[in-house]
């Protein structure tokens, strides 16, 4: 009887170790493009210490599980909530505003590098800091000098969107919601490009993104937005003009005659705006005869969306793919999901 | 006799001068038209304040300053400019205009601001040009000039004003002799002939002696002598006033008093 | 008239001339192809149907005619500031006309983004000309108080108000830099406006700015002769029969207006205001009833060929043509030094 006892209480305090331990991370596949990279574990805790290679080319040493984290640009943020690494986070900047949890961080900065407190930085004790690539360069090695350990991550492009998660969800203990981020992600973009496909055969639609109207500027190929025109399948009438955030002339506009406006919404405006805003294009001179406005193809999308290297880019994506090909999210038509 | 309309200038008890100092001193003094009046004293006594104060170009602290018996304080810019003209003595040419142009600007109390110049203004300036001997410059930029060209072009503009009072604040300092001779010439032939009435300041005071009518004396702010050349240029008073010993003699040409230092 | 003056009016003509050539060539030019032939075509049956109409009539047109507007207004003002302090080196915004203006524009970007003033039903003004406008006119009438109150402001009334130009254009060219920082989404915008720029105005900016531009400028060119005779010092303008706080606050304000409405419409443009005037001073003399003029034509000839330049050197994209503005100010002062140097008496 009672080794029999004994061996069934072995065995439950073996299931309720093991069941415990594994809601940890498991590396099931570890990609090889990071030479430097990490160690496969399958339990969180014995996921440090862990070697990172960020986008500076260094390799910094976690040695464990960071909790006071501070996260210096808004998309990292935003990962660091998606990866479940949330309740690791103590401070960010004022321009972190997704999730609402982020209300109850301490703000160490505004959105520029340049208005950095460094003191209130030092006096949340951080053990970890995220910054953004070579646009917080000089920060970075403010950092280094107090000695506080950091991970940079450019944030510009799709392709810095993944790399982005997986060495904040790795370097925060949380490697495998990171990949399984990544592959939702992947997988949602995928699924937007499927659905738009069959409305790209006879003519992909020709969008103008409008930055600011005097003067008149736009987003280019190269920059975030110009990525995402271009994942979507459709052509932006700029893309002949390789600067980010180019200032462009009207009349070439006029001439190519863009199908689709679109426009950041910004935090200010209401959503009786897109009413006013159509009407103001159509008494510029010379807009009124352009298809879109023709059209009231004119479409407003919210700033965060697409301007932030982040999880919500499948959001920006919809958005996008929403006003480009009306007839693709129409109820009737088959779709996997609705919005 | 209070010939006050007579009288084209008068200073009542006048006193003037600037913030900190006061540099005129309960100065009275009547001019009188078709006379050269002129001005002496060594630097510092208030010549050019006196000329400067008859064109309100100084605050006036005390007394009365009257043109054709007004006070100039109830007088607009352009109304004293039309009674007055003022050769200064200090004036650096900016702009490269013509020697012409800087005169035709002598024109402008008559013509206004809009209103072009007109033939009779030209008229005024050609003979302006001519009493300074300028016509042969008067293409010339005036920031081109010989210090003594300038000094003709200035007055040249006063004379195209065509004022019946002239002043002339050092009219012939650093001009050869030859142009400080015609100068004053011409502004005693001026005086004589058209009445009008001249004051002038000088450092020359054999110059002042063969030309002028009326000679007044300042020291430190003070009238210290006022009359004719006799009256005024005697040895004790130069002595005084200039702090150097000096001898009168008179001219061996014209018997009026010659100035000359001892060392 | 004699016949130097009869020369130098001659002169004009070849001015008159290079703008209409400038003014001909920018509509010609730009990032879409408009051959003489349409253009010529577009100019006499004027018409909504082609594109080719609509960039001619409704873009091109009106921004080459602004161009050539705050060029020549940017020009005059230049001229008179220069004139009235007497100073080769002033330009319009030596009063701070261009700080207040960049600071108003700023105030409205930030809290007014895009919404539009209504003064009548038919016209509308946008917030950011109207408080670039009076943004430039209320920090230009703080110079003149701070002049006004200042103990040496009597005696030296030029140099004070350049002081305080100086002062409160340091002060809200902080305030500006200030409000970027704090409003990093808004930099950019804010920044391209600094810089100046033609781009999507409109006939509207013309019937704003037109006016006030045409009003000041023809109320400077009347005080031609004040204007000459201030050039010889306040004294002497003085004794030459002029009122000079009078002419003088006049003249400053006429130019400030010119400025303003200038600056408002387009931007702080920068160079031109400082380099029209003494190239025309080279052509005409400085008499101001010709450099008046002369610098309207010279200042929107220069204008209109640098925003074509600007708008065709990296088409279809555009540079600010403040940018280029100041490109071309550097051969400029490099002439004026060396012109100077030979100068020597």
């Amino acid at each position: 009887m009672k080794p029999f006892y004994c061996k069934l209480i072995l065995i439950l305090l073996a299931l309720v170790v093991s069941t415990s331990c594994g809601s940890g991370t498991s590396e099931t596949s570890s990609h090889s493009d990071k030479p430097a990279s990490v160690v496969t574990e399958s339990q969180s805790v014995t996921a440090f210490p862990v070697v990172i290679k960020d986008d500076r080319g260094l390799e910094v040493s976690i040695p464990q599980k960071p909790l006071r984290i501070v996260s210096l640009l808004p998309s990292h943020t935003e990962i660091l909530y998606a990866v479940g690494a949330g309740k690791q986070l103590v401070g960010c900047t004022t321009f972190c505003n997704y999730p609402a949890e982020t209300k109850q961080l301490e703000k160490v900065a505004l959105s520029n590098p340049g208005s950095v407190s460094l003191e209130t930085l030092v006096a949340l004790e951080p053990d970890l800091v995220f910054l953004g690539g070579d646009y917080q360069r000089l920060l970075a090695e403010q950092l280094t000098k107090l000695k506080i350990p950091l991970l940079s991550f450019e944030s510009q492009s799709v392709a810095d969107i993944e790399r982005s998660i997986r060495g904040i969800s790795r370097s925060t203990g949380h490697a495998q919601v990171g990949e399984e981020l990544i592959e939702k992600i992947k997988k949602e973009i995928a699924a937007i490009q499927k659905r738009v496909e069959p409305f790209q055969k006879q003519r992909r639609p020709r969008v103008f993104y409008q930055v600011w109207d005097q003067p008149l500027m736009t987003a280019g190929p190269t920059s975030f937005i110009g990525e995402l025109i271009d994942l979507i399948g459709a052509e932006n009438v700029f893309e002949d003009v390789k600067i980010a955030y180019p200032q462009v002339s009207e009349e070439t506009l006029i001439v190519r005659n863009p199908d689709v406006i679109l426009m950041p919404l910004t935090k200010k405006a209401g959503a009786s705006d897109l009413s006013e805003t159509i009407s103001e294009l159509r008494e510029r001179p010379g807009w009124k005869k352009m298809s879109a406005v023709k059209n009231q193809r004119i479409y407003l999308i919210e700033d965060d969306l697409i301007s932030r290297p982040g999880p919500r880019v499948v959001l920006g994506l919809q958005k996008i793919a929403q006003a480009l090909y009306p007839e693709a999210y129409q109820p009737h038509s088959s779709s996997e999901r609705t919005q | 006799m209070n010939q006050t309309a007579m009288n084209q200038i008068e200073l009542d008890q006048v006193s003037c001068g600037y913030a900190d100092r006061e540099v005129l001193k309960q100065v009275s003094l009547c001019v009188e038209p078709g006379k050269v009046l002129v001005l002496l004293g060594p630097n510092g006594s208030g010549k050019t304040t006196l000329l400067r104060a008859l064109f309100h170009l100084v605050d006036v602290k005390e007394g009365h300053v009257l043109i054709e018996g007004q006070e100039i304080s109830r007088l607009s810019r352009k109304e004293i400019a039309q009674k007055l003209a003022l050769s200064p003595q200090m004036e650096l040419p900016q702009w490269p205009m013509t020697v012409e142009e800087t005169v035709q600007l002598g024109r402008s109390s008559h013509r206004g601001w809009v209103q072009p110049f007109r033939s009779d203004d030209a008229a005024h300036v050609e003979t302006a040009l001519q009493q300074t001997g300028l016509t042969e410059l008067r293409q010339r930029k005036i920031t081109e000039l010989s210090g003594g060209e300038w000094r003709r072009t200035l007055i040249a503009r006063a004379l195209a004003q065509q004022t019946k009072v002239l002043c002339l604040d050092e009219p012939t300092t650093g001009l050869d002799l030859k142009y400080q001779v015609e100068v004053l010439s011409l502004i005693r032939d001026l005086a004589h002939e058209r009445n009008l009435t001249v004051m002038l300041t000088i450092h020359d005071l054999n110059l002042a002696s063969c030309f002028a009518d009326q000679f007044v004396l300042l020291d430190q702010g003070r009238i210290a002598a006022m009359g004719t050349g006799e009256e005024v240029l005697t040895e004790a008073r130069l002595t005084k006033v200039y702090q150097t010993k000096v001898k009168v003699v008179p001219h061996p040409e014209y018997q009026t008093p010659l100035i000359v230092p001892i060392l | 008239m004699q016949p130097r003056q009869l020369i130098l009016v001659w002169r004009m003509i070849p001015l008159v001339g290079f703008l209409l050539a400038a003014i001909i060539v920018g509509i010609h030019l730009g990032a879409v192809e408009l051959s003489f032939e349409q253009i010529w075509q577009g100019l006499l049956n004027p018409s909504d149907a082609s594109y080719v109409d609509t960039i001619l009539w409704q873009i091109r047109m009106p921004r080459v005619i602004l161009a050539a507007c705050v060029g020549g207004g940017l020009a005059v003002a230049g001229a008179a500031f220069q004139g009235v302090f007497r100073n080769p080196l002033a330009d319009p915004f030596v009063i701070g006309a261009s700080s207040g203006a960049a600071l108003g524009a700023t105030l409205a970007l930030l809290w007014m983004a895009g919404s539009v003033t209504v003064i009548t039903a038919t016209w509308q003004i946008p917030w950011l000309i109207l408080s670039a406008f009076i943004g430039a006119i209320l920090v230009v009438c703080a110079v003149f108080m701070i002049a006004a109150l200042s103990n040496i402001g009597r005696n030296a009334p030029l140099l004070t108000l350049i002081l305080a130009g100086m002062a409160l254009s340091s002060f809200t060219g902080a305030l500006v830099s200030l409000i970027m920082f704090l409003n990093h989404e808004m930099l950019t915008a804010i920044f391209s406006w600094l810089l100046g720029s033609f781009s999507g105005r409109h006939w509207n900016e013309i019937m704003m700015a037109g006016p006030v531009i045409l009003g000041s400028g023809c109320l400077l060119w009347l005080m031609s002769r004040p204007l000459d005779l201030l050039s010889f010092g306040d004294e002497t303008a003085m004794t030459l029969g002029l009122s000079i706080s009078k002419f003088r606050m006049l003249i400053l304000i006429a130019a400030t207006m010119c400025t303003a409405a200038c600056v408002a419409v387009s931007g702080v443009i920068g160079f031109l205001g400082l380099m029209a005037p003494h190239m025309t001073r080279i052509i005409l003399g400085p008499r101001h009833g010709l450099l008046i003029p002369g610098s309207c034509l010279l200042g929107a000839t220069m204008m209109v060929v640098a925003d074509t330049l600007a708008r065709t050197i990296i088409a279809p994209a555009e540079i600010p043509v403040g940018i280029v503005t100041a490109m071309m100010g550097c051969p400029f002062f490099l002439f004026l030094l060396v012109s100077r140097g030979q100068q020597t008496k």
